[in-house]
């Protein structure tokens, strides 16, 4: 009978354990909650007619921002239009969302978006493997009717979807024309200057990084300001104001008809002009260029290319004949004796010994385009010196599929930081961060 | 007495559970319409060898050591109508349905761009588990070009012999056979693998991958070709093929040479269906 009675007891406690009411903080599980946030955020995104706009940085410490036009639709599918893409195309590609690390939003096959990931340096010119650091999963932060806040899953950079108008899907052909005007310049492409005031900085534009950059002397020392910018339908929209020579301004844009740019703010007063001056009179801008031809035998620059014989020296031309890679290096230790490592076939792999000249090569090259003399040749299974660190270099690969990409550097002992600033062009800036070089191409036209 | 307890007890359980309010499942319980390339992968992978494609990006089922990026749409059946023909096809005829059934990998995902190692090489294709394959690199080519298709056999059939060595090992004496010659350095080798008495310079990564080269290599080769790598190999590399047959052969009853016989005849109709595709395109842009 005590047995029966510790039972009944027993059922009873448990019975009133279990009847106590319980104040919950939410008023649904967060999984409801979850699918309820992901719901509105879909309903959202179809309820504008005219779609959605983002302004995508996609590395913010690297890129510009790249312009996107999306109208999502029915069946989770999203219309895609882009000023990154130079043919015009239409995409129509699938999206999902997840709610593996919160709210997802992912765009699940391949789209104009996916450019700025692709590692494919084929896709778009990005670097191999990296790409433009871009994302097409992003974490959702917030729905309101005319924004959707997002944060890249990877990198967590910020990218807002605000709602597009009739006149944006109108305005992106302009936007790419604009950009891509930028790039047009068949006579002088690179010595661009900007005078404000009594001050004057050499300018440059790399439509495909979405980047400017202006440098000048201040105090004494050189300054080399890298701006971020997006299209805007006269140019380029800095996305942050700029301020030099007293002055501040937000668009430039580019004058087809006479190859100049322009400032595009009401009462500024500034100007651009170009140069026909080469990289190394340019510099003589600048404080330290007295000393600059000094350090270039130890701080040399080169260009990717297929070496052409110019004037009795080989010059360096990106037009890929027959070579698949190059691959620089300098002995940090040494003299202006480099070795050029040319990969012709994935069988075969060769490295000379050359002497650089950073001089003009000749009669009939009027540019500062790097050449050098073949001093010898070897055949060598790897690339030579990694574990000495006495050498620096970097690679230009013109044929993706070799890998390299555009460009990687390697084997640097950290006196350089070398920026890309376009397809084939590098800005080096050395170890006191004195003195930068932009190092440019044989213009074609020469 | 104790009967009259139970019952008295389950009321009382019963009572206190009364008024619960039960939610709605948590579970996606709809389902949704499938476009028609799902239906396309339903009819001819999904349905009849129990194979999911994961073409659509999903974070979590890729390997996360690459910045990867989904395939295009329009790339995804050209490639599985190839797959289709070079590897399932095959199988079936040679080894039957059964063996497939067994064997295929369960998961097949699909990557728009390749894998990209910071020594340069690429990775194309792997294998995982003994049921799940991964290809790379769809969107950079025609698939049905001579190319795609040639490297898309051999991908394929090298990530599905991993499969097999992955549920039966193959015996521990082919890696002995060459065991002095595999490095991870095998990207820097640009020649003289057939020395080394491997099949490519892939070979020379390990034993497995040695394994899964020779058998690739194998399968989509001519007769002749073949038989001059053996010459280039040598007795070690002749070691392997015979190990490598007898494998096959005892383990999965698998007649190699019928199999290449099958994939070749499959390689040119893949081929042969291309090019009358392109006669068609042609003429009717006329």
């Amino acid at each position: 009978m005590k047995r029966v009675l510790l039972m009944i007891m027993g059922w009873t406690l448990l019975v009133y354990a279990c009847s106590v009411d319980n104040d919950y903080v939410f008023e649904d599980i967060s999984t409801h909650r979850l699918n309820q946030f992901i719901d509105e955020c879909d309903a959202t995104l179809l309820a504008s007619e005219y779609g959605w706009k983002l302004i995508y940085n996609p590395d913010t410490s690297q890129y510009g921002a790249y312009t996107f036009l999306m109208k999502f639709e029915e069946g989770k599918r999203v219309k895609m239009i882009s000023d990154f893409d130079e043919a015009g195309d239409t995409t129509y590609s699938s999206y999902s969302y997840n709610a593996s690390l919160g709210p997802v939003l992912n765009f699940s096959t391949y789209s104009l978006l996916h450019l700025l990931a692709d590692p494919a340096p084929e896709a778009a010119g990005g670097r191999a493997g990296l790409g433009f650091g871009g994302e097409y999963e992003f974490l959702i932060v917030g729905v309101e009717d005319d924004c959707i806040s997002l944060l890249g899953k990877k990198n967590k950079w910020s990218a807002n979807l605000v709602k597009a108008t009739a006149e944006d899907w109108e305005n992106m052909p302009k936007w790419r024309d604009a950009i891509g005007q930028f790039y047009i310049d068949p006579n002088q492409p690179f010595y661009n200057y900007l005078t404000m005031g009594n001050d004057t900085a050499f300018f440059y534009y790399s439509p495909k990084l979405r980047m400017a950059y202006l440098t000048y002397a201040k105090d004494g020392e050189t300054v080399a300001e890298r701006l971020p910018v997006h299209s805007s339908v006269n140019g380029i929209a800095f996305q942050e104001p700029v301020t030099f020579g007293g002055q501040t301004f937000s668009e430039v844009a580019f004058d087809r008809e006479t190859y100049s740019y322009r400032i595009v703010d009401e009462g500024v007063t500034g100007h651009f002009f170009r140069s026909q001056s080469n990289t190394e009179r340019c510099l003589l801008h600048f404080p330290d260029a007295v000393n600059l031809a000094k350090k270039w035998d130890a701080f040399s620059f080169v260009e990717g290319g297929a070496p052409v014989l110019v004037g009795g020296r080989y010059c360096l031309i990106p037009d890929g004949h027959g070579i698949q890679e190059f691959r620089f290096y300098w002995d940090l230790q040494g003299e202006c004796a480099g070795q050029v490592y040319l990969r012709e076939t994935e069988e075969s792999i060769m490295t000379t010994l050359a002497k650089l000249f950073t001089d003009h090569p000749g009669e009939g090259v009027e540019s500062d385009q790097v050449s050098f003399e073949f001093l010898g040749r070897t055949i060598i299974p790897v690339a030579p010196s990694y574990d000495t660190q006495r050498w620096f270099g970097f690679q230009y690969a013109l044929d993706p599929a070799m890998g390299g990409g555009p460009m990687s550097n390697f084997f640097c002992d950290s006196p350089f930081t070398i920026i890309p600033v376009g397809e084939q062009f590098y800005m080096v800036q050395n170890e006191d961060n004195l003195a930068w070089c932009l190092f440019t191409p044989l213009d074609e036209n020469n | 007495m104790k009967k009259w307890l139970l019952i008295w007890s389950l009321a009382v359980l019963f009572a206190a559970c009364s008024d619960e309010d039960f939610h709605p499942s948590i579970l996606e319980v709809e389902e949704e319409e499938l476009s028609e390339l799902d239906q396309w992968i339903m009819d001819n992978f999904t349905k009849p060898y129990n194979i999911e494609i994961l073409y659509q990006w999903e974070d979590f089922e890729s390997n996360q050591d690459y910045n990867l990026v989904p395939p295009e749409e329009d790339k995804v059946r050209p490639f599985l109508e190839v797959i289709k023909t070079v590897w399932v096809d095959p199988y079936l005829k040679v080894a039957g349905d059964d063996f497939f059934a067994t064997l295929c990998p369960k998961q097949v995902m699909l990557i728009g761009s390749a894998g990209y190692n910071e020594d340069g090489t690429y990775l194309l294709g792997e294998a995982a588990g003994g049921n799940k394959i991964t290809m790379y690199n769809l969107n950079y080519d025609d698939p049905k070009s001579d190319n795609m298709v040639l490297q898309y056999v051999h991908n394929f059939h090298h990530e599905f012999s991993h499969i097999l060595h992955q549920t039966v090992e193959y015996p521990e004496s082919f890696g002995l056979v060459t065991a002095d010659v595999y490095t991870s350095n095998w990207a820097t080798v640009s020649s003289g693998w057939f020395q080394s008495g491997c099949i490519s310079n892939y070979a020379m990564a390990d034993a497995d991958e040695d394994f899964a080269e020779m058998f690739s290599y194998y399968v989509h080769s001519t007769e002749q070709q073949w038989d001059s790598y053996m010459l280039a190999g040598g007795e070690k590399i002749q070691e392997k093929e015979t190990l490598l047959l007898n494998y096959m052969q005892s383990v999965w009853g698998v007649d190699m040479d019928a199999l290449r016989a099958e994939v070749l005849t499959a390689i040119e109709k893949v081929k042969q269906e291309a090019a009358e595709e392109e006669a068609a395109g042609e003429s009717s842009d006329n």
